[in-house]
């Protein structure tokens, strides 16, 4: 081993003499024995080392450094589970909000029962008797409606005229109603309905003139005025309309 | 935060190493007050982030390894420039005198002070129990040879201010370290 090398090696030489391995160790080693120079800078050096070593790690630490050091601890540690404790307040507070929310939405929308309304049901009674038949009325009505009475029934027995729900349209309708006539039944009623279906709001291929047909005890007609694009749809009880019919009794005169 | 470290396991850890975390980061920072804070924020750093050391063995490492990166992270903060340049450092006196006077630990720090962090993190570490050179090259990630060279000059450096006369700039004793970062 030259010098060159021994000097570069002694710079990476620590005291312990574990950083060099054992061939490099030995080289060294055989090298300062016979080398005064590199010998004597070897032996400042680690004296060096050894100084500087025991320089280094003469720091004198304040007394209360520990007792610091887990007193910090301590409180970083409180706070960490207090962050965590209003975190899962947060959570749960969260939770909490979206369930009441969801509560409310489906209150609101999905669960909520319709609203019973007995001013509702008083007024509709109400407006039923302002609706009870006059000649005048029921023309003004029918009028109002584009459509006309059926001339042959016997308005003595119209009991309640109006609009209807009917397979989803409002449709003018008329109610006749009367005692029967048979005096083994005379505690029974019989009523005719006539709905006044619009070719506008129905195919008027199911609007055409059917024959008197019976089930159930209801029987049904389909009529067509000559001039108008409506039908009379007729439903009564029994299997004869005659007793709705007008046979010179009726209480007033049917718009031409 | 991650979950704390068990108690007793950390506060173990404090006990086996409060003193060594404390002089290196004193030789890192050149404060008493710094390494003080220094050492506390690197424990409470341990304690937060306990699980991932997945090596027990080597939690001496990893404690140096945290306070190191909390030193940088304040100094980037603070934006401290002042350092020597390396290339600067006189020839050292060949050959040394014999005998070689004692060490001063005051001054010692001063000339710590002036050296840029990637020269003094080695040389400290270096000087502490334990640490290879693989050890210190892992702990700043650095190529073995990397740091090797950079201990060869920062022990150069040191010579050099510490066995020669007593200068001007070593005898301002409120200054503190610097790291051109």
């Amino acid at each position: 081993m030259d010098c060159k090398t021994a000097r570069l090696l002694l710079d990476l030489l620590r005291p312990d003499g574990q950083e060099l391995d054992r061939d490099e160790a030995e080289a060294l080693e055989g090298h300062l024995a016979v080398c005064p120079d590199c010998s004597g800078v070897a032996r400042v050096a680690r004296q060096f080392d050894r100084q500087l070593g025991r320089a280094m790690c003469q720091v004198e630490a304040p007394p209360s450094l520990r007792a610091n050091i887990l007193s910090r601890m301590d409180t970083e540690r409180g706070s960490y589970y207090r962050r965590k404790a209003a975190w899962g307040t947060r959570v749960a507070v969260g939770l909490a909000a979206c369930l009441l929310l969801s509560l409310w939405l489906w209150n609101m929308h999905v669960g909520k029962k319709p609203y019973f309304n007995v001013a509702a049901l008083r007024d509709e009674l109400f407006e039923q008797q302002l609706l009870a038949p006059n000649q005048q009325k029921v023309d003004e009505f029918l009028a109002y409606h584009h459509v006309a009475a059926p001339s042959d029934f016997n308005y003595k027995y119209l009991v309640h005229y109006g609009t209807i729900d009917c397979q989803g349209k409002q449709v003018p309708f008329l109610l006749f109603t009367r005692p029967e006539q048979d005096p083994q039944h005379q505690e029974r009623n019989l009523s005719a309905r006539v709905y006044i279906v619009s070719d506008d709001q129905f195919d008027p291929r199911s609007l055409q003139p059917q024959e008197r047909t019976g089930t159930g005890g209801y029987s049904t007609e389909v009529r067509r005025p000559s001039d108008g694009n409506y039908a009379y749809v007729i439903i009564y009880t029994g299997e004869d309309p005659a007793p709705f019919l007008a046979n010179g009794s009726q209480q007033f005169q049917r718009p031409q | 935060m991650g979950l704390p470290g068990n108690q007793r396991t950390v506060q173990r850890l404090v006990d086996d190493y409060y003193l060594a975390l404390y002089r290196y980061a004193y030789r890192l920072s050149g404060s008493a007050a710094a390494a003080d804070d220094l050492t506390q924020e690197a424990f409470c750093k341990a304690q937060a982030s306990y699980a991932q050391l997945r090596e027990p063995g080597r939690a001496k490492a990893w404690l140096f390894s945290i306070l190191r990166n909390a030193y940088l992270h304040r100094v980037r903060a603070e934006k401290q420039q002042r350092c020597v340049a390396l290339d600067d450092i006189g020839d050292v006196p060949e050959p040394l005198p014999e005998p070689l006077p004692e060490i001063d630990p005051e001054r010692l720090q001063l000339a710590l002070n002036d050296l840029p962090e990637v020269f003094r993190t080695p040389l400290i570490l270096y000087y502490f129990d334990d640490f290879s050179y693989r050890d210190i090259a892992e702990q700043m990630d650095l190529p073995l040879g990397t740091v090797m060279s950079r201990l060869a000059r920062a022990k150069a450096f040191l010579r050099g201010r510490l066995l020669q006369p007593e200068t001007p700039l070593a005898a301002d004793g409120q200054r503190r370290a610097t790291d051109g970062l």
